[in-house]
């Protein structure tokens, strides 16, 4: 019996299912109408991705495109840092390559404040991830690449320094995602860092089927090992992979994301692997973890076999308290979406929740949990982009450009993307890679940045998602760590507790604002926030209004409050 | 041109009712004639021991009419041939020998129906062990056999292999040579010398399959302009097409499959195996246009309901790819109301319901194919996906081990027994199959890592070469070598590089080594004895034409091989 037999049925009638009896249930019901506007032109972000594309088929060329969202001049508005690339074959072109800050002019319109910031440098850049590691209230910076990372020390005046040797934390390996999280809950963010494989441009292998040359399988390479640096609180880190208990077995690490899944107070994360099974890092207390992924059930897809993990993000899809996971994959894999069912146990739910229906035909990376409508329920984007540039010649339905996804939750966990009607943003077809979320206009509704491949990024406005209302709050530790980087906040709205974490660093090398974003739906206020803080500090803010940004102080409540910026 | 008579001769020996409606068909009445029939249909429907019995009683019967009556030897012979096929060789061999002498007093010597109890006794003594016993016997049996039965029938190309395998014992490679020329032709297609120039033109471009270059080029050239003066069969067609695309020439044999629609219009079978081809190479638009086609192909109704349903089911595959999903289950259904009994489309309406949460609906469509086929593994793992759905965790465990019992390699299955027991608390058990299913999963990455590894190595290496590099390329086919001492397509290519770099000495230790090593996995050792007996040829080696031979040995193998499983 052809062992995908199975597969395709289920992949099949999961979407039956949409043209039969379930179709209402799926159909998007968007009470006011959202749509996303490119704007990253009219907004003065004039980069272009440099990714070196040659017909020597260089691995780092199809894989690069980071982008991150974080305020690094603490001024309220969330600012822009884009990853660029580099070349193999030309040396003008791997020279000219350099990342970009973008300043939040907090106007709809961005600076290049690139010069003289000291983050130029490509160096065959990937992604990026941001946090204030050394509590000194300036978000610093850390660039994964094919070559050294660098660690970027935010000094306040506009400017990074690079402080990588310092601080240890070079990883020469090829590196993909990074995240920042507290996971001995110490004060400090501890950093993991996704190795990729092995590739060396001095031994390029031929790959391709026929005569059609192809970017290799990743199996074809050694992988690298991901790193774990543990935070020393003196500006310095500690390779403390072999001794925090995440040196598995090497696996193509591609996206990461922490989380707190089984809510003990200890940081979880999980990994994305290219083509080999993905990591649940359980965290057993001080920051020592435990790999679970088979256990628990979100090693492998619904064939039991390795998908090709790309990007992933943890969020609280169904409402139920819990951390779900989301990874992006190959096409005909399906992107995987895994429902936490408590026990520390997951069921996947990719055909169930119409998630097979609307990826199956694409290649992603970036992904991000976001409540894009501000319905109280989190939504799903996808960044998507087939993983051969000329993939056209070795099908006849696959192109290297394709749309991304947006995937609305109708608030029973069923997905329908709803992209198409999304308006222009989501209809343009290109190699997309990292997708990171952020009110960029600080308007009470989440934009998006897509960092494409070899091509300029877009900045998609959400307009109209403000239709509804939200909260932004942004978090300030103490005793934790200065971003509250791990912090649960949990509020009660409309009889229902949202459950939202603060992040600095997931999905495929990018990092959301690392304000959590509540929907409101129609609620003029929230009855209660509460906030778990890493380390175990609790605040509960009570009565909360609508359609403001909150800065929130550990041990202190709410220390700052902006209304919404409107037009 | 055979004869009318010829022809019905060949299909009754093929079902083994030969001779007896020829030469007996006044005189079918009574006892013996209802004893042999009988037989007859139990040797054709595999029954042995039945048609044992059944010809010894044909055979008491036939004694009843005295010692030189020829259905007491058509009797005998067909007895011979139960035992035979039974293992039973020495009862095999007194019965044929009775028989031939019988039929040998009534019969003229050419007679097919001697030719083909000889041919059956020849068989007996081979697999006795006694081939010096055996090779007059398919000396004399095989022109008439060819001449009655056509040169394509399994007893002639049986006949042929082993008078080859004789001449090749006798160091008679040149006789061998001849043997095997005959067999490829009659097996594959049209019986002349043309046709085995074009295997050889066939085989010398798989040879050199990965080296694109202007001899690649030359090579697909010559191998068209032969198969333009030859007529492969359709097994033939198929066999190429299927040694081509292995070979990664996917717009090679594309061609050749449309070229065997031309040869035969009306054959659903190849426009199937091209929509196979389209949708292996992922033209996932291409293989539903073709399997659409094949759908308008009118054959026989009784045969026809299954082999319809199967397209259907393909396409609705072709469509789920395509994202075509209602489409895909509409071929779903089409495929049931053509065929209510097949299986694969009751499995995919099971899987319909699941998905749709209609948890009863599919509970019973899987019930169904297991009261039909309780060996059908997919169907307990359906079973099982369902149980847990509804969060009876003991019986999806029960039904995930039933699906491994009946599929050991059932990982799915498996992994869903790791996650019932989970799920119910039973962790040790849990843990227990977590440990085996992983066991299992690392066999299977090492492996798929090796294959991923070795195609770069090939594909790199060749394109060294061919871009002029030829050091680097011979020291990336060593290194591999080094890494994958057992891996047969290097060694094949780092020969197929050296000889082409003229260093014939080195290609031809290459090859030999790749022989010594035990090659080949992949039924390509043909490719080496060609290149042996090219290089041999070369360097004016007499081992030339025994590595012919062989050549020609392991291609019908090969081509038997990708016949039998893509």
């Amino acid at each position: 019996m052809d062992g995908m037999l199975f597969v395709r049925t289920m992949i099949a009638f999961a979407v039956v299912g949409v043209a039969g009896g379930a179709a209402s249930a799926r159909t998007a019901q968007v009470d006011h109408p959202v749509r996303f506007t490119n704007v990253a032109s009219e907004s003065g972000i004039h980069f272009r991705h440099e990714n070196g594309a040659s017909p020597d088929k260089y691995f780092p060329e199809i894989m690069g495109g980071g982008a991150a969202i974080f305020d690094y001049d603490n001024d309220g508005w969330a600012d822009l840092f884009l990853v660029d690339g580099g070349s193999f074959v030309d040396e003008g072109a791997a020279a000219r390559a350099r990342h970009r800050l973008y300043r939040n002019r907090g106007d709809g319109t961005f600076d290049d404040a690139t010069a003289g910031s000291g983050v130029a440098v490509s160096g065959f850049g990937m992604g990026a991830c941001a946090a204030d590691f050394d509590n000194d209230g300036w978000t610093d910076l850390y660039v994964t690449a094919y070559g050294a990372n660098r660690l970027y020390r935010n000094t306040g005046d506009g400017g990074f320094r690079d402080i990588t040797e310092a601080a240890g934390v070079a990883a020469p390996d090829w590196s993909a995602s990074c995240a920042f999280g507290d996971a001995d809950n110490d004060g400090y963010v501890d950093l993991y860092v996704t190795g990729y494989v092995g590739f060396d441009p001095a031994d390029n292998r031929f790959c391709g089927f026929g005569d059609v040359r192809s970017y290799c399988h990743p199996n074809v390479y050694e992988s690298v090992p991901d790193v774990f640096f543990r935070n020393n609180g003196d500006g310095t880190f500690t390779d403390a992979t072999r001794e925090a208990g995440v040196n598995a077995a090497p696996g193509n690490g591609l996206g990461v994301v922490f989380g707190d899944y089984d809510a003990d107070g200890w940081i979880d994360m999980y990994v994305a692997n290219d083509a080999v099974p993905n990591y649940l890092f359980h965290n057993t207390g001080n920051g020592a973890f435990e790999e679970v992924a088979f256990w628990a059930g979100v090693a492998v897809g619904i064939t039991a076999k390795p998908l090709a993990g790309m990007g992933t993000d943890m969020g609280d899809f169904n409402g139920d308290g819990l951390l779900d996971i989301f990874v992006t994959n190959l096409d005909l894999e399906t992107h995987t979406l895994y429902a936490n069912v408590g026990g520390g146990l997951f069921d996947d739910v990719t055909l169930r929740s119409g998630v097979a229906e609307a990826t199956l035909p694409y290649v992603g990376f970036g992904a991000v949990f976001l409540d894009y409508d501000n319905d109280m329920d989190l939504d799903i984007a996808v960044a998507n982009g087939d993983v051969d540039d000329n993939a056209a010649r070795m099908s006849d339905t696959k192109t290297f450009e394709q749309p991304n996804l947006l995937l609305r939750n109708d608030g029973s966990g069923n997905f329908t993307n709803v992209g198409p009607a999304a308006g222009p943003g989501f209809d343009d077809l290109k190699p997309s890679r990292a997708l990171a979320a952020g009110d960029l206009d600080n308007d009470g509704d989440l934009d998006i940045v897509v960092g494409n491949l070899g091509r300029t990024p877009d900045l998609l406005r959400n307009d109209g998602g403000n239709g509804a209302n939200a909260l932004l709050v942004r978090t300030e530790g103490v005793r934790a760590n200065r971003g509250g980087v791990g912090a649960r906040l949990s509020l009660s709205v409309a009889s229902a507790v949202l459950v939202r974490e603060v992040r600095a660093g997931s999905s495929y090398l990018a990092q959301n604002d690392a304000r959590v974003h509540f929907g409101l739906d129609d609620a003029a206020r929230a009855e209660r926030l509460e906030i778990r803080w890493p380390g175990g500090g609790v605040d509960v803010i009570e009565n909360i209004e609508a359609n403001q940004i909150l800065t929130v102080r550990e041990g202190e409540g709410i220390v700052e409050r902006r209304p919404f910026a409107t037009d | 041109m055979r004869t009318r008579s010829m022809v019905r001769l060949a299909v009754l020996a093929l079902a083994w009712t030969s001779s007896a409606d020829v030469r007996a068909a006044q005189d079918l009445e009574g006892p013996w004639r209802d004893r042999h029939e009988t037989g007859l249909r139990a040797l054709a429907e595999g029954r042995l021991e039945d048609a044992v019995g059944s010809f010894r009683a044909a055979v008491r019967e036939a004694e009843e009419l005295g010692p030189e009556n020829y259905r007491l030897g058509e009797s005998l012979g067909a007895l011979s041939e139960a035992a035979r096929r039974l293992g039973n060789y020495a009862e095999a061999e007194t019965h044929a020998l009775a028989s031939l002498a019988i039929l040998q007093r009534i019969l003229h010597p050419q007679d097919p129906v001697i030719a083909v109890h000889r041919n059956n006794l020849a068989e007996t003594y081979w697999q006795l062990g006694r081939p010096e016993d055996a090779e007059p016997h398919y000396r004399l049996s095989l022109p008439v056999l060819e001449t009655a039965l056509g040169p394509e029938h399994p007893d002639v190309v049986r006949s042929l292999d082993r008078l080859a395998v004789l001449a090749m014992g006798r160091d008679d490679s040149a006789a061998a040579v001849r043997l095997y020329e005959r067999l490829l032709a009659a097996r594959w297609g049209a019986g002349d010398d043309a046709f085995v120039e074009w295997l050889d033109s066939l085989s010398a471009l798989l040879a050199i399959a990965q080296f694109p270059d202007a001899e690649r080029d030359a090579a697909v050239r010559r191998f068209f302009d032969r198969l333009g003066g030859v007529g492969p069969s359709p097994a033939g067609y198929v066999a190429a097409s299927r040694l081509l695309f292995r070979q990664q020439l996917v717009d090679v044999a594309e061609r050749v499959m449309l070229l065997a629609i031309d040869a035969f219009p009306g054959s659903r079978g190849i426009r199937t195996e091209l929509a196979e081809l389209y949708a292996e190479n992922n033209r996932l638009r291409s293989a539903l246009a073709m399997f659409d086609e094949a759908l308008e192909i009118q054959s026989a109704p009784d045969a026809d309901a299954r082999a319809r349903a199967q397209l259907h089911v393909r396409s609705g595959h072709m469509h789920i790819e395509l994202g075509q999903f209602d489409e895909a289950a509409r071929a779903f259904e089409r495929a049931l109301e053509i065929a209510p009994d097949a299986m694969e489309a009751r499995l995919e309406l099971a899987g319909q319901y699941l998905v749709r949460d209609m948890l009863e609906e599919a509970r019973v469509e899987y019930a169904r194919v297991v009261a039909g086929s309780p060996g059908t593994a997919d169907a307990h793992y359906g079973l099982a996906e369902l149980y847990l759905r509804l969060g009876r965790f003991n019986e999806a465990a029960e039904a995930a081990a039933n699906a491994v019992e009946a599929d050991p390699e059932h990982q799915r299955a498996r992994y869903t027994r790791v996650r019932a027991l989970a799920r119910g608390g039973r962790a040790e058990e849990g843990r227990r199959e977590l440990a085996e299913y992983q066991r299992r999963e690392a066999e299977a990455a090492a492996s798929d890592d090796r294959e991923v590894r070795e195609s770069a190595i090939n594909r790199s290496g060749a394109a060294a070469l061919v871009e002029g590099r030829s050091e680097a390329a011979i020291a990336l086919f060593r290194d591999g070598i080094e890494a994958y001492p057992d891996a047969a397509l290097i060694y094949l290519n780092l020969g197929v590089a050296l000889s082409k770099l003229g260093r014939r000495e080195a290609a031809v230790a290459t090859f030999q080594a790749m022989l010594d090593r035990g090659c080949c996995p992949l039924g390509d050792s043909y490719l080496v004895h060609q290149g042996l007996a090219a290089l041999y040829s070369d360097l004016r080696d007499e081992r030339s034409i025994r590595h012919r031979a062989l050549y020609l040995r392991e291609l019908d193998r090969a081509l038997a091989a990708v016949l039998e499983r893509r």
